[in-house]
């Protein structure tokens, strides 16, 4: 478990970033992180793995503390972080390099460097790209190299910054196809992006609005807070759909949030074949 | 197509030797081709033909490699030919033919260990068998791990510097910049292309000096995948060479061999 007490943040002489924000990542869970550009998304992130210390508060990562230094080693190791520009986390001259940099970083004898190297290539589906230069990949392998790079590291936790900014409808199905997947197999998830809609499979969303966080809980309860006026973000249109059908009187469902269910309950209320 | 410095991934004798062995065996090969004489390049120039194959690499794709820096070769055999001794020649002698063609052979020897060096080993390892073998260094306190990843780092930001050089390029074009006109306008143009790209690389820098923090760099000395071992086909390489050198060297100095 990731836990956050009352973390107050500013970057050298600015006005604070964070404050006193409280949020736990809980084992296993996908949440998703939310806000306006510039909120304090990626400086949160930062947070989680010891990147950037709190001025006020505490950070723990499974009961680690980042302002020992000596634990700083292990919470690398234990929080994965998927930056929001591939290309400036991407340090190999081929993807095979890459992707070793971090086990080798942690000291891990050859055999073992080129075990998980295989597997993370196979994790994500990126074998076949394995002796290219990341210069030649599309912006949607960039980050797949990205991702098994993270997962050779053997992180419980990966945080996802904006994994979907600049990707075409493919490239953005094939990342996020590949973070459910690692979910599914234990990984807790942290999903940062200011598109409520990339979120609507999540287990639980958190709102950030300048620096603070101003609501938080499962999808379909965020989005009926949000449609509230509540917070900073619209709601994805199909929530916007569904609640507008409800405020006008239908009753509609409102906590189904794919284009399926949205179907069924409209269908329902059209009196069903 | 294979280019003078560039890196050709193969399954192949050459290929799959440690970096460290193939710097020190190209260092002591450079030797023979400056010293060694006329016997000297002979001999390289078999015993490259020979390799050619254990570097999976074909004679076409050398001498296509080596075709853009003839010129050179040929500048240099003229000016040998021409001037010999720094006086200009009336009229071309045998001597100083038989110099430029010698200087010339040289040059190429260079250039072809070079292309043998650099086609078998991916800049990465070139890069770190270096840092290993400059090791030493380091207790004289020279950083020679920071030192070799960050030039390591650098090769691989050169391509994405260049497409942003591109594009930023293309942008400019696009709101009408034309390259036509005086020195100082295109100056002008070249200032700011440059600052851009100059800020950019710093902010990359920048998050890149976070990202390889988030991957675990310098908490301690990485290990390598090469291990740190050097296999018997290392040791068997690298004595074959230094064999090869030592007969060359002393035939060319004992025997009157030319
Ligand atoms: N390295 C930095 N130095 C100073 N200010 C920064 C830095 N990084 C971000 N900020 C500022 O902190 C605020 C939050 O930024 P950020 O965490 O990147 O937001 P988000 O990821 O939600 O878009 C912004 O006002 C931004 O200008
Ligand atoms: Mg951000």
């Amino acid at each position: 478990m990731i836990v956050l007490e009352g973390v107050t943040f500013s970057y050298d002489g600015g006005p604070p970033v964070l404050k006193d924000v409280d949020l736990s990542v809980g084992e296993g869970e996908y949440l998703g992180l939310a806000g306006p550009n510039g909120c304090g998304k990626t400086t949160l992130a930062m947070h989680l793995n010891g990147l950037l210390r709190p001025r006020a508060g505490t950070v723990t990562v499974d009961g680690l503390s980042v302002a020992d230094p000596s634990s700083l080693r292990k919470i690398r190791a234990l929080v994965g972080m998927v930056f929001q520009d591939p290309d400036s986390q991407i340090v190999g001259m081929t993807v095979e390099e890459d992707v070793a940099f971090g086990p080798l970083n942690l000291g891990l004898p050859p055999r073992e460097v080129r075990r998980r190297l295989e597997e993370s290539l196979e994790q994500v589906g990126i074998a076949h790209l394995r002796r290219r230069s990341p210069h030649t990949l599309s912006g949607g392998e960039k980050r797949l190299v990205a991702v098994a790079g993270v997962l050779a590291m053997r992180p419980r936790y990966i945080v996802f910054d904006e994994p979907a900014a600049f990707l075409d409808q493919a490239g953005r199905a094939l990342v996020l196809g590949v973070m459910n997947r690692l979910h599914r197999e234990g990984i807790t998830i942290v999903h940062i992006t200011h598109d409520l809609a990339d979120l609507v499979a999540a287990d639980r969303l958190v709102v950030m609005e300048a620096g603070t966080v101003t609501l938080q809980g499962p999808p379909p309860e965020v989005f009926g807070a949000l449609m509230e006026g509540e917070g900073p973000l619209a709601p994805p249109p199909l929530a916007r759909l569904l609640w507008g059908l409800k405020r006008d009187g239908f009753p509609v469902r409102t906590d189904v949030l794919t284009v399926d269910g949205a179907r069924l309950t409209i269908g329902a209320l059209l009196g069903g074949r | 197509m294979l280019r003078f410095g560039d890196y050709t991934p193969r399954d192949s004798l050459l290929h799959g030797l440690d970096a460290r062995v193939k710097i020190a065996a190209s260092a002591i090969l450079s030797v023979v081709a400056l010293t060694g004489g006329w016997s000297g390049l002979a001999a390289l120039t078999i015993a490259g033909a020979l390799s050619l194959r254990g570097a999976g690499l074909s004679f076409k794709e050398v001498l296509g490699a080596m075709k853009p820096l003839l010129f050179f070769a040929f500048l240099l055999f003229t000016m040998h030919a021409f001037f010999h001794e720094g006086r200009p020649l009336i009229d071309v002698t045998g001597a100083g033919v038989l110099a430029g063609l010698y200087t010339a052979w040289q040059y190429l020897a260079l250039v072809a260990v070079g292309i043998f060096l650099t086609a078998t080993t991916p800049p990465s390892e070139l890069v770190a068998g270096l840092g290993r073998l400059l090791r030493p260094l380091e207790r004289w306190g020279v950083p020679v791990g920071d030192i070799s990843f960050m030039v390591a780092v650098s090769l691989r930001f050169i391509p994405l510097l260049l497409g942003e050089y591109e594009r930023l390029r293309a942008a400019r074009a696009a709101r009408g910049a034309d390259w036509e006109g005086g020195v100082a306008k295109r100056l002008g143009l070249a200032v700011g292309l440059v600052i851009p790209l100059l800020l950019g690389a710093f902010r990359r820098a920048d998050d890149l000096a976070v990202a390889v923090e988030a991957r675990g760099y310098g908490h301690r000395a990485p290990s390598s995948l090469r291990g740190g071992e050097m296999g018997s086909p290392d040791r068997r390489f690298l004595a074959a060479v230094a064999s090869l050198a030592l007969v060359v060297i002393v035939l060319h100095h004992a025997l009157p061999l030319p």
